[in-house]
Order: C-alpha cells, then sequence, then structure tokens
C-alpha cells in the first residue's frame, strides 16, 4: 500500500458515527412495548434429530456389546443373539465401535453446550 | 465488569427479559443511524427507518442463529429496511454524477489553517457525503461499523469480489475529493494527527 492510502486509511479509522437523537433508544423500547418475538421458522437443532441419534447410539451399542461379549458359536445365550451376531463379520465391529464414539461425542457436545447456556443465562439473571 | 456479549443479551431477551433489548439499541443505534443516513440524507426519515430497524430485529431475534456477528446480522436488517424504504417512497438514493461533484467542489474550497482531530473527522465526513449512496455504505460499513469485505457481501447481497472492487474505487474517489476539496491542505488533515 502506498504512503498516501496509508495516510488516508488511518484518517478513515477517525471516522465517528453520528447521532440519533437522546429519546431513540426510549422511543424503541415504546415500540417494542406488547410485541411478541415471532418463534423461529425451525429449531436450530430439532429434537427429533437428537432422539434419533441416541436411538441409534444406544441400538449400535447393544449390538457393539452383543459382538464383543458373546462369541458367534456360544450355547449359552438366546438363539436370536445367537443368530443375528453370527451374521456381522469380525471387522466391522471396529467400524461400529467408532461410529459409536462418533455419536457419543456428538451427544456430548449437544448436552454440554445446552448446560452452558442455561448456566450462562442463570448468572445473567 | 466485562461488557456483556452480544448473544448472551439475545439470549436473555429470548427468555422475556425484555428490557435488555435497550442495551443492544444503545450499543448499536449509532452504527445503524449512520449506515442509514448514508443512504437516506434526511435526519428524520433516517431516524425513523433506524427505529423501524430494532423494532424489526426484535420481532426476528429468534431467527437469529449466531452464525454471523449480531451487528452483522443487524446492519443487514438495516440495509433492507433502508433499500425497501426507499422503493416504497420511490426516492432514488443519491448517486453524485461527477459534473455535480465537480461544482460542488469548486465553490468548497475550504482553507485548513489549522487542523486538529475534529476538524478532520468533519472533512472527511463531508467527503463520504460527496460519494454515491452505495459507495458511502460500503465505506462506513467497513471503516465505521468494523465489517470484514466477507461480511458487507453478505449485508449488501453482493459479491466479495464487487465489494472489493466498489471499495477500492470508492477509497479513490475519496481521496480525490478530499484533495480537490482541500487542495494542498489535504496534507495537514493526512499528516497532523
Amino acid at each position: 500500500m502506498k504512503q498516501e492510502e496509508r495516510e488516508l486509511d488511518e484518517l478513515m479509522r477517525k471516522l465517528e458515527a453520528e447521532q440519533p437523537s437522546m429519546r431513540f433508544t426510549k422511543n424503541v423500547m415504546e415500540s417494542i412495548v406488547g410485541l411478541q418475538i415471532a418463534p423461529s421458522a425451525g429449531r436450530y437443532i430439532n429434537l427429533l434429530v437428537v432422539r434419533s441419534i441416541a436411538a441409534l447410539l444406544v441400538l449400535s451399542l447393544v449390538i457393539a456389546c452383543m459382538y464383543v461379549l458373546i462369541s458367534p458359536g456360544a450355547t449359552n445365550v438366546p438363539f436370536a443373539y445367537n443368530k443375528l451376531t453370527s451374521h456381522i463379520p469380525h471387522s466391522y465391529a471396529w467400524y461400529i465401535v467408532g461410529f459409536n464414539i462418533i455419536l457419543l461425542l456428538v451427544l456430548a457436545e449437544l448436552w454440554l453446550s445446552s448446560k452452558r447456556r442455561i448456566k450462562y443465562l442463570e448468572r445473567m439473571n | 465488569m466485562h461488557e456483556l456479549q452480544d448473544t448472551d443479551i439475545v439470549q436473555s431477551v429470548l427468555l422475556g427479559d425484555k428490557t435488555r433489548y435497550a442495551i443492544l439499541v444503545e450499543r448499536y443505534q449509532s452504527f445503524v443511524f449512520t449506515i442509514i443516513g448514508r443512504l437516506i440524507p434526511t435526519r428524520e426519515e433516517a431516524e425513523d427507518v433506524a427505529q423501524e430497524v430494532f423494532v424489526k430485529a426484535y420481532l426476528s431475534l429468534a431467527g437469529f442463529k449466531g452464525n454471523s456477528k449480531f451487528s452483522t446480522w443487524l446492519y443487514t436488517i438495516a440495509h433492507t429496511t433502508a433499500i425497501s424504504h426507499l422503493r416504497k417512497n420511490r426516492i432514488e438514493p443519491l448517486f453524485v454524477d461527477d459534473e455535480k461533484l465537480s461544482d460542488y467542489l469548486d465553490n468548497k474550497q475550504h482553507t485548513v489553517n489549522n487542523t486538529n482531530t475534529q476538524d478532520q473527522r468533519t472533512a472527511i465526513n463531508n467527503a463520504i457525503k460527496q460519494l454515491a449512496a452505495d459507495d458511502a455504505e460500503i465505506i462506513t460499513l467497513f471503516y465505521l461499523a468494523g465489517q470484514s469485505t466477507e461480511e458487507i457481501a453478505a449485508i449488501t447481497n453482493l459479491e466479495i469480489n464487487n465489494i472489493k472492487v466498489k471499495l477500492h474505487r470508492a477509497r479513490q474517489k475519496l481521496k480525490d475529493i478530499v484533495e480537490r476539496t482541500y487542495g494542498k491542505e489535504a496534507q495537514l488533515l493526512y499528516r497532523e494527527q
């Protein structure tokens, strides 16, 4: 940047905002008395999405536990479990575990951010 | 005591503490008023539109998701409200043509003998008022309201590259205006800071 342009830039940064009338804030606050904030078009995070993620997490955890803890050939487990786990290839167990970890992190983030927000608002009020 | 963040104030207003909205109004009224003033030169009209902006922003507060700065979101409302006000009232924004600008400058040869900060501000503000309305708005958003070119693009609904070109040209025009108005004395404006 040329010296002149830099100087103009510095000059520009000294700009001051123009002030409205003294009653401006009061006028706005009077205008919003009786007005209701319009509901948002949609929730930022849909509750159904959160519940679906949680359900998916629980379901895949159950499957992973069954697969890891119960050997496919075991005879002391109910027939349905045995049949289900015997169809899952061994290498998929790691994918399921990884998927569960991601779901767990997503849920933890959702839970912690909502907790942080509540704490903040409690402190402000 | 640390200053409350805009997003925290928005949250508490959304939870029902309406009075906190006054903090946001106080914080941004002069910026909103100045930005609108670049498009609507009549002071009273600009103030009415600025009030309308804050009422609109209040009503749509639940729609503020925090994806951008609150100021960017608010200035977007200010820009669109000012433009629709101009359209509704069939007012052409002030786009100064070169001939008119030349006449203005010929009649306005200032003598700057002793510049101080206030003189500099007045000089630069007068110069901005001679710019085309859209240039003046972009200059104000960039320098005064501290918005980035990306944010200005979002506010004005223009391409980022377009904003960069417009900003560069507006700066050049402003420099010309300052120098033509103040002649050699323009150097005093730059230097005595």
